[in-house]
């Protein structure tokens, strides 16, 4: 494919600004990246381009003209340094799969697939860290930091291929919601549009290889911010726009020695809310959640077919809490945090129940799904179906059930079956917000049923963003849909990318610059 | 173009009369840069220099913006001022304005079951406080005073007594509004998206946050006015209202009950500072055991330095408790709350007993002097800090000698390296002999932060406010930075503000350029606090030489 249809399009930030460009054909642009990388890890076969073109998302599909498979941060960085110099679009992507549309490069160019970047670099048990490559997944993380009584963060049961750097750049909201693991980004190496590598919090006092900072400094790697400015804090959720990461350390915490499954079921979300803000302002647990009975059912049932059995038999909304406790008198830890549950149920009138009627074995699944990606088939949001899409945003849990209205009214006028629909509300931070998601599982074969819910999300997502939701993460058409409402906050957004990106060469489109 | 009469009259219009002033009187009293010896030198070399063109008090971002716009039209350089605390809130250079933001104190929203509050830039931690503990919540306690800012706390540095919980100020900066330096508003977080509310930090997208603040600073008003907050509150057991006695100055003192708030005192039997490196080591391996088992409210330790100047009530009471070796040594310090409930408390108490016993260390007993001084005087001053000013108590002035953000363990190196580089100055250069507090150059605060996820230290010297002291004091800090840059510590992320752009930048992947991209994007004229967080251009060789001459 010529390159001149990767030239013409103009993605520069700066009106009027066209890129300039020196290689005229993909011939030339190929023979520049196999001067850097081996040329069996650079794609430019249309049937392999096709496979980074699309994702599970609705987002409209974009091919790359070329796909480099890379293995060190060095050969992203030459790869930036050529697309920076020639004004190249460059798409990072660094899992095997995709939900939001943020890897598809809208306006062509290439994509550096970072997957095969698998190297966990360090580990450190003392100061609670772990040091990843972009490559690496959940579930490889998690089984080398089990050996050492630790684990990463993680959401509710990340697909198998997720990225623990795409998942924390994304901010995904995890399990955990305790105020100190909120934020887990400790220092990162980044590749900038610029081409040039730049270390992060304190890895910025070296230059040399990220995993051995702590030999060759005097630093532990844990001062997250600066230099300059909080890049801890710029750099997730602008997927890849400010610069590419290669490596981060992010925080773990313990495996408990002890834990134990609550369950709490509810008829309407109305009632869960007063209990659910006290369960997290009393601190009590480490794992908290909330899933309505076709999201639980989705992840208990054995097979597809029997989603729809045990979601008739559950509570409409299951608060799922984690008492859990460490090395240090560990019943008596469990002992104070029941008492603190029970009152709470005493108050709120429900009762904490160890399992589901109806379904067994219930706290063993759950407890065993906990701290793993998903590891069973099909991915469980999209097991009733074949796909689902979802819409999510954050809120105070006071005015979830104004918004699962909003949700249910908008759906149902666009004839979408509510029974299928899913519910996950998500604490974070003790309850100061709560990441509620609406997930709408379809037929991606059925031509209809994904018209159906190309209007569903598209409406859905316009009246919650009119209702006050605050889509804190940004994909697809909640770009246009939030930032017209937001006054200056994109345009600043673009003075930083035209800032750190004068060309406009890193994942141009995706938010509107 | 200067500062005319011309855009006096147009702020006036924009405020009315009575609320900007080029009053010689009135100018020269925000031209008085207090404690800091960098504040002295200051003063000593700017001279009326510092006094600004006019202070002018606007009563709404409306006001701010309009008053950029006029220092845009008329290009002169203006300064937001939040307590007026650190040197880089005062005019360096003639015709310099200087935004006053006293009449914008409003706590305009308290949220109970949202943990947060929305602020303008003049609510200090006091008011704040007070309002927070009526409903069960309460502010990170800045060891700068509780009369300071939380806006320009938390957008500028802060930290805090209960760090182990809360982090510093970024961690407690929700969303903003920001003036930027061309006049435009722009607001982050949830506060951004119309309907939302104020209770949210990042997005909608990239968290601006991230832009705002940088290293462990802020751009002291360097991208502009931030005119209002969002930030959290944290839960507090009780009581409704601080219960205190006395005058708040000299003799005070306070008190939870015990079904609600512990004081604990920790030491370790080494001699001091002969064995200050093993003392410190094993304070580190209690903050690391209290961590892994997330116990705690509050969990520091405090040098010799900070628990003489906090807990005196006069400076001949600090005079005798030296002579007295009222604290032979530092000592952790350690506060437990019954947040869940007092069983949560009682059983954080047995696991702190364990751990103390498992790092040898040894309870300070209640008939100690160490503990009637501190506990018994100053430990809920950790909570309230109405008394801040204590610090400043040995010279009515103070510096951080030496300054880092790391692990826990690496802190401890940085003392007890930076402690020693100290030392060798007084021995040999006789620097800081004459100094008030003869302790100064030994021990160091150590606040680990988030359940010690990280640390932040600090060592403190204490010159007098005249200028030969402060020049030693300031050569201290520049000769143990640059032995910590030379063994390779991370002090100089955190340190980077003005001229230090340049000089550190180089070293840490050129980020100098990057934030004077920022600094040209977002205020091209150098208005905004011109110099901060950089100056737009690349500092000379000659510039440089120059400054690290000095």
């Amino acid at each position: 494919m010529a390159l001149e249809c990767i030239v013409k399009k103009e993605f520069d930030v700066r009106e009027g600004e066209h890129m300039a460009n020196e290689l005229s054909t993909m011939q030339d642009v190929v023979s520049t990246l196999e001067a850097i990388v081996d040329n069996t890890r650079i794609f430019t076969d249309p049937e392999y381009l096709d496979r980074y073109a699309q994702d599970t998302s609705l987002c409209a599909a974009g091919r790359p003209d070329a796909v480099v498979k890379v293995l060190s941060t060095e050969e992203v960085q030459q790869i930036v340094k050529l697309a920076h110099e020639h004004h190249i679009p460059v798409t990072p992507r660094s899992s095997g799969v995709g939900f939001y549309g943020a890897g598809i490069p809208e306006q062509g160019g290439i994509v550096i697939d970072m997957s095969a970047m698998k190297k966990i670099r360090r580990i450190d048990k003392r100061n609670r860290w772990v040091m990843v490559e972009a490559g690496v997944t959940y579930g490889e993380v998690q089984a080398e930091l089990a050996k050492e009584g630790m684990r990463v963060l993680n959401p509710l049961l990340a697909h198998s291929e997720k990225s623990v750097i795409t998942s924390t750049l994304e901010r995904e909201p995890k399990l955990t919601p305790k105020h100190h693991l909120d934020e887990t980004i400790l220092t990162m190496e980044m590749v900038l549009p610029t081409g040039n590598i730049f270390h992060t919090g304190s890895m910025a006092i070296s230059q040399g290889q990220p995993e051995k900072v702590p030999d060759e400094t005097h630093s532990d790697l844990c001062n997250f911010h600066g230099p300059g400015v909080d890049w801890f804090r710029l750099v997730p959720g602008s997927l890849g726009t400010f610069g590419i990461v290669t490596v981060m350390n992010v925080k773990t915490t313990l495996i408990p020695t002890q834990s134990k499954m609550v369950f709490l079921g509810f008829d309407k979300l109305e009632d869960c809310v007063e209990p659910f803000y006290h369960i997290e302002r009393t601190l009590i647990g480490d794992d908290c959640f909330l899933l309505n009975n076709r999201y639980l059912a989705s992840i208990l049932a054995a097979d597809a077919a029997d989603i729809e059995r045990i979601s008739s038999v559950l509570p409409a909304y299951t608060i799922v809490l984690n008492l859990t406790a460490g090395e240090w008198y560990p019943e008596d830890k469990m002992a104070y945090q029941e008492e603190a549950l029970h009152d709470i149920a005493r108050t709120f009138l429900v009762t904490p129940l160890e399992t589901l009627p109806n379904v067994p074995d219930v706290a063993a699944k759950i407890s065993a799904l906990l701290y793993q990606p998903w590891d069973n088939g099909t991915y469980w949001k999209f097991r009733a179906r074949g796909a689902s899409q979802e819409v999510f945003f954050l809120t105070q849990l006071q005015r979830s059930p104004e918004f699962l209205k909003v949700i249910t009214e908008v759906a149902a006028q666009c004839n979408y079956p509510l029974s299928d629909m899913g519910l996950y509300i998500q604490p974070k931070q003790h309850g100061r917000t709560f990441h509620m998601e609406a997930g709408f599982p379809y037929d991606p074969e059925d031509s209809a049923q994904r018209q159906r819910i190309e209007t569903v999300y598209q409406k859905v997502s316009e009246a919650l963003v009119t209702q006050g939701a605050f889509f804190y993460r940004i994909y697809g058409l909640w770009a246009d849909m939030v930032y017209s409402r937001t006054g200056t906050y994109h345009k600043t957004l673009k003075r930083i990318k035209r800032s750190l990106d004068p060309h406009s060469i890193l994942n141009p489109g995706k938010l509107g610059f | 173009m200067a500062f005319t009469e011309v855009a006096y009259k147009a702020l006036q219009d924009i405020v009315g009369e009575e609320n900007v002033s080029n009053e010689p009187a009135i100018c020269q009293a925000y031209s008085r840069v207090q404690w800091l010896p960098s504040g002295v030198m200051q003063r000593e070399n700017c001279g009326l220099n510092m006094r600004p063109a006019c202070v002018v008090m606007p009563g709404s971002t409306e006001e701010v913006q309009n008053i950029v716009k006029i220092a845009n039209r008329y290009q002169f350089p203006f300064i937001p001022r939040g307590s007026g605390f650190t040197f880089q809130a005062f005019p360096t250079a003639a015709g310099t304005i200087v935004i006053d933001p006293k009449r914008m104190d409003r706590i305009i929203e308290l949220n109970e079951k949202d943990m947060y509050a929305v602020i303008e830039p003049y609510v200090s931690f006091v008011g704040l406080q007070s309002e927070a503990m009526k409903y069960g919540l309460y502010t990170p306690t800045p060891l700068a005073g509780s009369q300071v800012s939380c806006l320009a706390n938390y957008a500028w540095h802060g930290a805090y007594g209960n760090s182990w919980i809360t982090g510093v100020g970024a961690q407690n900066l929700l969303g903003f509004e920001l003036v930027l330096p061309d006049g435009e508003v722009v607001k982050s977080g949830s506060m951004t998206c119309p309907g939302a509310g104020n209770f949210w930090n990042d997005g909608p997208g990239p968290d601006l946050r991230g832009f705002l603040r940088g290293g462990m600073f802020g751009h002291a008003g360097g991208i502009g006015v931030v005119t209002k907050i969002s930030c959290k509150l944290w839960q507090f057991a009780g009581p409704e209202v601080f219960p205190t006695e006395g005058n708040a100055n000299m003799k005070f003192s306070s008190g939870f009950g015990e079904d609600v708030w512990r004081w604990y005192m920790i030491k370790f039997p080494y001699k001091y500072p002969e064995e200050e490196e093993l003392e410190l080591k094993k304070s580190a391996e209690l903050f690391y055991e209290m961590g892994k088992a997330e116990i705690g409210e509050v969990a520091t330790h405090l040098a010799q330095q900070f628990l003489y100047t906090y807990s005196s009530v006069t400076k001949q009471d600090l005079f005798d408790n030296i002579k007295n070796d009222v604290f032979p040594s530092g000592f952790v310090v350690v506060a437990l709350q019954a947040k869940t409930s007092f069983k949560q408390m009682e059983y954080e108490e047995k696991v702190l007993k364990e751990i103390v016993k498992k790092v040898g260390g040894i309870f300070v007993e209640e008939d100690e002097p160490a503990y009637q001084v501190w506990i018994k005087r100053a430990a809920n001053e950790w909570i309230r800090f109405g008394n801040a000013q204590r610090l400043a108590r040995p010279s009515d002035n103070f510096s951080i000698g030496s300054s880092n953000v790391d692990s826990i363990d690496s802190i401890v190196y940085e003392i007890i390296e930076s402690n020693e580089v100290g030392r060798d100055l007084l021995k040999k250069e006789g620097l800081g002999k004459d100094f008030v507090q003869p302790l100064s150059i030994h021990g160091g605060w150590i606040s680990p932060q988030e359940y010690g996820y990280w640390c932040l230290h600090t060592t403190d010297v204490f010159p007098e406010q005249e200028p030969e002291q402060c020049n030693q004091a300031i050569e201290i800090i520049g000769k143990v930075a640059k032995s910590q840059l030379e063994r390779k510590s991370a002090a100089a992320v955190i340190h980077l503000l003005g001229p230090a752009y340049d000089i550190f930048g180089p070293m840490l992947g050129n980020v100098h350029l990057i934030m004077k991209d920022l600094k040209k994007e977002f205020d091209p004229n150098n208005l905004a606090n011109p110099g901060y967080a950089t100056r737009p251009d690349v500092l000379s060789q000659e510039e440089l030489q120059k400054m690290m001459g000095h």
